[in-house]
């Protein structure tokens, strides 16, 4: 799939059963790590919903965990290197 | 009216009293920051789905996320709430299907997956006893790493929580054999509104009243956050045998079911499946030619009796008609048996639901043909195709999958409450219960007080008695709202 939003658009509807992924020992967490949770902010970002500003950029730049999940996902979608990609260019951007 | 992020996060304003709960779970686990709070603002209901992709809130941002990392923590973050009369919702993997995670009026969040340990499992009573912030997934793989396994595989079992299956009152897909979450949950622990902890304690059955089990297990959270579950588990199986068969008609493969299940057989899996369901997964297997309803089963257990159950089984199968023949679809069945989404359906933005509900025998032909018909004609293109699993003696889930068509996003949430509507009235006149397995959250409100009658009234009061400031997951499960709280009812007429 070539057109970022279009990926973040599937992902960000995706019950996500590549959380699985992330060890319980891993800190954060929380919702806002995961792929789906990251393809839901950059698709508001790319649809003007929320500014790319520091908050977003923060939770954007955490990737870890949704690294982890890139084996994990049914679909052979690598969210974690287009959410690492689209950050880049927006930073680049500003 | 519908709300866009925009507008919400432009409305949005951080409560003065974040300080003092950072207190309780440490600056790092209380989230304030506008992604955090979009993320949060929506669960797994198609519903919630239908808004996010265009990029508006459901309901209402959450005014915070706590994470406490202790039930003593979560104690103190209950106590904190109450004496400030703060709303709050407790929040898993958020992968409910009905909305009941939904913040409706700026609810704090509690996400709980930092509680996510096994605490025991007990190889001589047959238990586990786990947080109920842990994934399904690594909680079934470290019980199979023991060599045991819950029995609870629900499709959703590596994005879900297993407070979250307790929590919902859900059901797994070998269900038939090992039960629902109800039966497999032997006691539990619960944090309640004014902080004291409730414990049920794991026996096997008991005599001492009404069971608080069970007024705890598919409570979503309106009396209580649970925190520790304790369950059955069981040794894994030494033999699986699966089985394709091909009806002649719907009707023989739901009486070959039915006769199965009232011989005191005990499948792992009996799934069957209507025209529409079984030909996506039949093209170009010869048998259904003739015989074109599909139905999967499988056996397990020691190898003798899964052998012994098979067997018995096939007899009951060529009584009605029904032949055995290629594996393909169990095969394919076993491959994708936790994925539930679909990348092209959406991607057409078209809108993709379920609706389970639980039918007599005696009625679940009749319940089919109507809502079929029914939602068929809701609007055109509409697909609808069903299957009937998690079989008993004396009836069986009718899970139902809907799509509309791709159509501007007022008609959708319009056609999409219209096609829940019909579905759900025709299976209360027909003598059904309106839910088998996803639960009630806020989605299911407008069906539950037919369904309950007084026992509505019987919850709404236990309630009352335990939450006397409705602060715990309000409006959910046919509960009163607060005022203030967002309608989606409502919303949805005006949108």
């Amino acid at each position: 799939m070539s057109d970022p939003r279009d990926m973040f658009r599937l992902c960000a509807c995706c019950p996500s059963p590549c959380r699985r992924a992330i060890p319980a020992d891993a800190s954060p967490q929380i919702e806002t790590v995961t792929p789906s949770a990251l393809s839901m902010i950059a698709l508001a970002v790319i649809d003007g919903a929320l500014d790319f500003d520091e908050p977003v950029r923060r939770s954007l730049s955490r990737t870890a965990a949704a690294h982890l999940c890139r084996p994990a996902c049914p679909y052979g979608y690598d969210i974690a290197g287009a959410i690492d990609a689209f950050v880049a260019d927006r930073t680049i951007a500003r | 009216m519908v709300t866009s992020l925009r507008d919400a996060a432009a409305a949005h304003v951080r409560p003065d009293w974040i300080p003092a709960l950072a207190e309780l779970v440490g600056d790092a686990h209380v989230l304030t920051e506008m992604p955090d709070l979009w993320v949060y603002s929506r669960d797994r209901a198609p519903y919630a789905t239908f808004h996010v992709r265009n990029a508006n809130v459901p309901a209402t941002l959450p005014c915070a996320v706590a994470c406490p990392g202790s039930v003593a923590e979560l104690a103190q973050v209950v106590r904190f709430a109450r004496a400030r009369r703060i709303p709050l919702i407790p929040f898993g993997a958020g992968s409910g299907v009905l909305g009941g995670a939904l913040p409706l009026e700026r609810e704090l969040m509690v996400d709980l997956k930092r509680l996510n340990a096994i605490l025991e499992l007990n190889e001589i009573d047959g238990t586990v006893t786990v947080q109920a912030g842990m994934n399904g997934g690594q909680f079934e793989a470290a019980l199979n790493r023991r060599g045991f396994t819950c029995g609870h595989l629900p499709q959703s079992l590596h994005m879900s929580t297993v407070g979250g299956w307790a929590a919902c009152r859900g059901a797994g897909q070998n269900s038939t054999r090992f039960g629902k979450i109800e039966d497999i949950v032997v006691g539990l622990a619960a944090v309640m509104p004014d902080g004291r902890e409730l414990r049920v304690r794991p026996v096997a059955r008991r005599a001492v009243g009404p069971s608080i089990k069970d007024l705890m297990v598919g409570s979503e959270g309106i009396f209580g956050i649970l925190t520790e579950i304790t369950l059955r588990v069981w040794r894994l199986p030494e033999a699986r045998l699966g089985v394709v068969l091909a009806f002649p008609s719907l009707q023989a493969g739901l009486d070959a079911m039915r006769t199965i299940m009232q011989h005191e057989l005990r499948p792992a899996v009996v799934r069957l499946y209507d025209r529409e369901e079984s030909d996506q997964r039949t093209a170009g297997i010869a048998a259904f030619a003739e015989r074109p309803f599909l139905a999967i089963m499988e056996f397990s257990g020691t190898r003798r009796l899964a052998e012994v159950e098979h067997g018995l089984a096939m007899e009951i199968v060529e009584t009605h008609g029904g032949s055995r023949t290629d594996d393909a679809p169990y095969l394919h069945w076993q491959q994708h048996r936790y994925e539930s989404y679909s990348p092209k359906w959406q991607h057409s933005d078209h809108s993709m639901d379920t609706i389970e509900i639980t039918g007599p025998w005696s009625r679940l032909p009749a319940m089919y043909e109507r809502i079929r018909r029914e939602v068929l004609g809701v609007c055109e293109g509409m697909y609808f195709g069903t299957h009937w699993s998690h079989a008993y003696p004396e009836g069986a889930c009718q899970y139902m999958t809907l799509r509309l068509p791709p159509m501007p996003h007022a008609d959708t949430l319009r056609l999409h409450r219209r096609a829940w509507d019909l579905a759900e009235r025709a299976c209360l006149e027909l003598g059904g219960s309106i839910s088998h397995h996803h639960g009630a959250g806020l989605f299911r409100n407008p069906w539950l007080r037919t369904e309950l009658g007084v026992g509505l009234e019987m919850l709404q009061a236990v309630k009352d008695h335990l939450d006397p400031d409705n602060l715990f997951v309000p409006g959910k499960l046919g509960m009163r709202a607060r005022p203030g709280a967002v309608d989606i009812e409502s919303t949805e007429d005006a949108s």
